[in-house]
């Protein structure tokens, strides 16, 4: 088939995201700046003024109202785009939460950010963690190429009628949202080849009076938090299928669920989430000079969890370490979130490794390769003693 | 391991941001027109850009993707090769979010940098405004044609002309038609004004090392930043930096009508009771809205250089 290729350029995530956004053709963004989410919205101001595609571009009154814009959209059968950062994230809670009850496969882009105060433009998971129970899918981009490849997904799997739940495509703030990389941004062609047009089959319309998500209570909750649970189950075959697809039209290969880094033969694994697999991959090839045989998995996708993925993966393993840009104070082991969700993945596992945790990297302090350095020292220890000597190890903190 | 080439520019916020950041940009696309790879990036904290405050933007360039990609997730490189001082009144050093008070503009050169300043002066000049350093690098004037915003032609010519970092034909082809005639500046690079600054020398202090930073145990809860005395400024945050035009006040017209006192954003002016005014200028930051407040046009801006040696 003959078509038009994609073109290079040397973009940040930002507006690797906005591209995404005009390549999808999306009818409604809703805007409210906080850095560094600002920079897709910046980008895709830009794209509109220069009449790159045609959109109605609304700035809300605080990112409460902007997400509940973005729903809205999406529940009169518009492609709707929203995002925010850190407390901007948290401030738009209540609408995060009924976008995802309403079933509108909204997408929308988390810079991530600390929590403020004290005020850090740096990267934390926190935000993105506080709404991880809802049904919303969220994908994890460690540099500019992937966050616009998880946004063009995360529309194809969202409006899903198998799925119809909205998307969360998190970005380490400055690191994959705000540094340019060479980026193969796609033609037309091949995003309208991808993606279809979003069709709901119950949208609001003057023509087609309802009404949506009364007062119901106990005669009726129960049964909507089912029917989100049986599509977050049917989750995982579309992503699988949509990646397919992706790979097919695009010309570059994704894995979906988790990047696997010299694996194979590993005798001891880092897991970790997001641009800290720079270092984590030049890490890996400095240990393999020296004969360790070190691995790293980073997960893409951290709803649905890839599970089984994980299980077979870690399985036999000498230690693995964790690594965790976020906290959960008070949690059991005093550990970070991802290790929670690590830990209870392999509880019935038979041949299960030591697990350690490190939290790292937090109000977003670089994790370099000799962050990693530290924490192989630790996890070869752990190995040795077949269990760690401590659970939870803070690195890179002053004390 | 390939080498990996760094290039910091630094500029100032919205007078050079652009400058500062379309000069790393056409070095990093012109690198990968070259078959290597690059990222480039302006540094987080500068972001979004203040006016007239120092920033920095960067761009790393190597051969291999392989070499490059375990120094990307960062906010600035520990060292750079080469670095753009794209206003000569930056020698005054440059001050980030990160409470380590004023540092100097060579902070991050390596070993046989290069230097690459917007000035009119000689490098013999230019030197006595740049503080000392314990290592060796090689300084280049250029004449950008503006004190504030130079054009990125000359400034890239040098640039190209003293290092090997991308080939020239990538560089032009970056520039395309925007900037068709690179070539007129690299030949005129040829009679660069340069010279090899041992270390040691400079006509200002060195500064020392960066200060401390308190562990978790030594800080109070959250974070809590005292206030500054009463009658006093914040000696850990001398505003002066900012400025590339300097005020002062002829005290022969003023008419102690306090306006200038009133209207200065940085409480940098003293004024009181029948006093006559007097700016303290290690925290003017040079924005001259004194100059335009003033009843009797008392107060006058001069480019700094040409005031007095800079503080």
């Amino acid at each position: 088939m003959s078509q038009v290729k994609a073109r290079r350029e040397l973009i940040t995530g930002c507006v690797s995201v906005a591209h995404a956004i005009r390549l999808s053709d999306v009818d409604v963004i809703a805007a409210y700046p906080i850095r560094p989410y600002t920079g897709v919205m910046n980008a895709v101001a830009e794209m509109l003024g220069a009449g790159e595609f045609d959109a109605e571009y609304l700035v809300a009154d605080s990112e409460h109202g902007q997400f509940e814009i973005g729903k809205h959209a999406s529940m009169v059968g518009a492609r709707a785009f929203v995002g925010s950062s850190g407390v901007g994230w948290a401030y738009a809670m209540e609408a995060i939460v009924i976008t995802a009850t309403n079933r509108a496969p909204v997408v929308a882009l988390v810079g991530n950010r600390a929590l403020d105060d004290p005020g850090a433009f740096g990267t934390e998971h926190n935000e993105t963690f506080m709404t991880r129970d809802i049904g919303w899918m969220f994908s994890w981009a460690a540099d500019a190429q992937e966050a616009m490849d998880l946004t063009l997904l995360s529309y194809r799997i969202s409006e899903d009628p198998r799925v119809m739940l909205p998307s969360a495509v998190c970005a380490d703030g400055s690191f994959v949202t705000h540094i340019k990389y060479p980026v193969d941004i796609p033609s037309q062609e091949q995003v309208d080849q991808f993606l279809p047009p979003y069709k709901r089959s119950s949208a609001l319309h003057p023509d087609n009076p309802f009404t949506v998500a009364p007062q119901c209570n106990e005669e009726y909750v129960f049964e909507t938090r089912k029917q989100i649970d049986d599509a977050v189950r049917r989750e995982h075959e579309v992503v699988l299928e949509a990646h397919k697809d992706f790979s097919k039209i695009f010309d570059r290969q994704h894995e979906p669920f988790l990047e696997t880094y010299m694996t194979e033969d590993a005798d001891i694994i880092f897991i970790g989430i997001g641009s800290l697999a720079l270092a984590a991959r030049a890490s890996v090839r400095e240990f393999r000079k020296r004969g360790k045989k070190v691995g790293f998995i980073r997960i893409k996708r951290f709803r649905p969890f890839p599970t089984e993925e994980l299980r077979s993966l870690l399985k036999g393993r000498e230690a693995v370490g964790v690594v965790d840009i976020d906290f959960s104070f008070g949690s059991p082991n005093h550990g970070g979130v991802v290790y929670q969700e690590i830990r209870s993945t392999l509880y019935d596992e038979p041949d299960k490794p030591p697990i350690v945790n490190f939290i790292a990297g937090l109000g977003g302090r670089p994790v370099t390769v000799a962050t990693f350095r530290e924490m192989a020292d630790i996890t070869f220890k752990t190995a040795e003693r077949g269990k760690p000597e401590r659970d939870v190890y803070w690195i890179d903190v002053r004390v | 391991m390939e080498k990996i080439y760094y290039i910091e520019t630094n500029g100032r916020g919205v007078k050079s941001d652009n400058i500062a950041r379309e000069i790393v940009d056409t070095i990093a696309t012109a690198a990968l027109k070259d078959g290597n790879v690059a990222i480039s990036y302006m540094s987080y904290g500068d972001d979004p850009v203040r006016v007239g405050i120092p920033m920095k933007a960067f761009t790393a360039v190597s051969s291999k993707w392989e070499s490059i990609e375990g120094e990307v997730a960062r906010y600035n490189p520990d060292r750079v090769n080469v670095s753009f001082i794209l206003d000569q009144t930056l020698s005054k050093g440059v001050e980030n979010w990160a409470n380590m008070g004023r540092r100097s503009i060579l902070e991050k050169i390596k070993l046989g940098a290069l230097v690459i300043v917007n000035t009119t002066r000689t490098p013999e000049e230019y030197l006595t405004y740049l503080p000392k350093t314990d290592l060796d690098y090689t300084l280049v004037t250029i004449d950008g044609g503006d004190i504030e915003r130079p054009s990125v032609l000359p400034l890239l010519g040098a640039f190209v002309a003293e290092s090997s970092i991308v080939s020239e034909q990538a560089l032009h082809d970056t520039l395309g038609e925007k900037y068709p005639n690179l070539e007129k500046f690299v030949e005129s690079a040829a009679t660069l004004k340069k010279m090899k600054v041992p270390k040691g020398a400079g006509g200002m202090p060195p500064y020392g090392p960066p200060p401390r930073l308190p562990g978790a145990s030594e800080m109070p809860i959250a974070v809590v930043v005292p206030a500054v005395p009463e009658k006093g400024r914040n000696p850990n945050y001398k505003t002066s930096s900012n400025r590339t035009y300097k005020q002062s006040i002829d005290l022969d017209q003023c008419i102690r009508c306090k306006n200038c006192w009133i209207f200065c954003p940085d409480g940098a002016i003293d004024m009181r009771g029948d006093e006559l005014p007097s700016i303290d200028y290690d925290y003017c930051s040079g924005c001259g809205i004194c100059v335009n407040t003033c009843p009797v046009g008392a107060i006058d801006s001069q480019i700094e250089f040409k005031v007095e040696v800079m503080k």
